[in-house]
């Protein structure tokens, strides 16, 4: 009698035992990924696109343990989930890489035309004794350059530093100042040609 | 699971992380729990498998991510506008004190600080447009630090140089009286408005425009300081020709005895070496008209004012020197 049942309840767990396993190499490989995208900074430079993976993780995640509650285990849904996270991951990667070169290059340039402005400007204070008011107000231009070749300074550490978002907004801030400076300046020069 | 996951993606897509960081942690955290329960109990034969802390978790976590979503939105939109409100507020500071810094000859740092805290507050305008409040209302607050204390310091050495101002108005209705009762010339200068003032039998007769030493606030201390002294002084010579390199110049009784007395106390006090010298060859001369304050401490005119004064002026006519009839009040009631 005890044969009798051992039987079926046997092949049962046999049967049981057989059915779809959690595809733990696909789930390994999109880790790796987003972890990859992680390292390239994704969530400094994209953080929107890279939340979007985290929260694909939570949904393949719990979607595992439905399968898990499941009498008939399925994992084929969770494996393109996985196979689609993994892919979406590298292109993160990627984007977050040309990012970074797009914020590189912007800063390069601007970096370059603050050098320039400071040269120009420069110049333009040796041409333009008069039409400020006096001479408190060449002195504080003067003043002002050297605090914009300063700041152009800081954001070169900040940028050799490898924070490229930070020394983006200070060079801009830089390059903000130069232009006010150089505006001003070419504005009085060309009062005291009209005289 | 299904509501915490939905709650949890909609607290990453408004940055909750950044306004609520403890709510989204614990919420990420109860997640985690709910997950890992729901995995032992998946391990459990199927009759013994108990989802209620599972459950309990999921619930736990919904909750603290609504509770984060909530906080957030009412964080940032305050923020927000609280942020808007204090860029452009300490913008309009900047532009209305900016006349501080190139009016008067504070020190290089003190200018600097000022300029500074314009960058900064820059960088604090571009972290706004791309909507990265936290780091706005960092540097926000590291530029209006950098403003308020330099704008602070440049009143607070400015209400020192003009603590006389009383004494100055009382100087000029003292030249007018003098001209008034001697039916004579007598004149007044008044350094921070850069005019030179006649009198004649107590009107005024003329007015010009004037050049001083670059280094022009306070009363002349000392050789080589570029400041153009305050007090009451009289025209000693009249000079022309080969006698004067400034077209014409009416030389002043720089240092007059109070000069003098100010120089010994300042030195009694450790102010000034005891190797100072007043100094002297303080005129109204000629020459001026170049857009800023250039001479030694002399106050210069153009060559046809020049003229004009000098046709006038005689030797023992009063040449009264003060820092400003204008009140300081006055000047900076544009902040």
């Amino acid at each position: 009698m005890k044969s009798l049942i051992a039987v079926p309840v046997l092949g049962l767990a046999l049967f049981l035992s057989s059915c779809d396993k959690v595809p733990q190499v696909e789930l390994d490989n999109a880790n790796v990924a987003i972890n990859e995208a992680k390292m390239a900074e994704a969530d400094v430079y994209l953080p929107t696109q890279f939340a979007a993976l985290e929260d694909s993780m939570r949904v393949v995640m719990a979607d595992i343990e439905v399968q898990n509650s499941k009498w008939m285990k399925n994992f084929d849904g969770v494996r393109t989930k996985l196979s689609n996270l993994t892919s979406m991951a590298t292109t993160v990667k990627a984007n977050t890489e040309a990012k970074i070169e797009e914020i590189k290059n912007e800063y390069q340039t601007a970096f370059a035309e603050v050098q320039q402005m400071i040269v120009d400007n420069k110049a333009l204070v040796e041409k333009a004794p008069k039409g400020k008011g006096g001479r408190e107000a060449l002195e504080q231009i003067k003043g002002d350059i050297s605090v914009v070749e300063i700041s152009a300074a800081e954001a070169q550490s900040l940028f050799d530093a490898g924070k490229y978002m930070d020394a983006l907004n200070k060079i801009n801030a830089a390059k903000t100042k130069s232009v006010e400076l150089n505006t001003e300046l070419v504005e009085a020069i060309a009062k005291t040609t009209k005289r | 699971m299904e509501n915490a996951k939905k709650a949890l993606v909609e607290a990453g897509s408004i940055h909750a992380e950044k306004y609520s960081p403890e709510l989204v942690k614990q919420a990420e955290e109860y997640y985690d729990l709910a997950i890992s329960n729901w995995r032992t109990q998946n391990e459990e034969w199927f009759f013994q498998r108990d989802f209620s802390r599972t459950k309990n978790f999921a619930d736990l976590s919904e909750k603290a991510a609504r509770e984060a979503i909530k906080e957030a939105i009412a964080h940032e939109a305050n923020l927000s506008e609280t942020l808007s409100s204090e860029l452009t507020e300490l913008r309009k500071k900047v532009k209305k004190s900016q006349f501080l810094f190139t009016s008067f000859p504070f020190n290089n740092d003190l200018k600097k600080n000022f300029t500074r805290g314009g960058m900064m507050l820059s960088e604090a305008e571009l972290d706004y447009q791309k909507s990265d409040l936290l780091n706005c209302k960092t540097k926000l607050a590291r530029a209006k630090n950098l403003i308020d204390e330099s704008v602070k310091s440049a009143i607070s050495i400015l209400k020192n140089d003009f603590r006389n101002y009383n004494n100055w108005i009382a100087l000029k209705d003292k030249t007018i009286s003098w001209s008034k009762a001697n039916g004579a010339y007598a004149c007044l200068v008044d350094k921070y408005n850069r005019k030179c003032y006649v009198y004649k039998n107590g009107k005024l007769y003329s007015t010009y425009s004037v050049e001083l030493g670059p280094n022009w606030v306070g009363p002349k201390r000392q050789s080589g300081d570029d400041r153009t002294p305050e007090g009451m002084y009289k025209v000693t010579k009249k000079k022309s020709g080969v006698h004067t390199r400034y077209y014409k110049a009416l030389l002043i009784n720089y240092p007059n005895e109070q000069d003098v007395e100010d120089l010994k106390n300042s030195q009694k006090k450790g102010i000034l070496s005891k190797h100072a010298k007043s100094g002297g060859l303080i005129e109204i001369h000629g020459d001026g008209g170049k857009g800023f304050d250039w001479t030694n401490g002399c106050v210069a005119l153009t060559n046809s004012d020049m003229d004009k004064i000098y046709s006038i002026s005689y030797v023992g006519m009063p040449v009264n020197i003060v820092g400003s009839l204008t009140s300081l009040n006055e000047i900076l009631s544009g902040l």
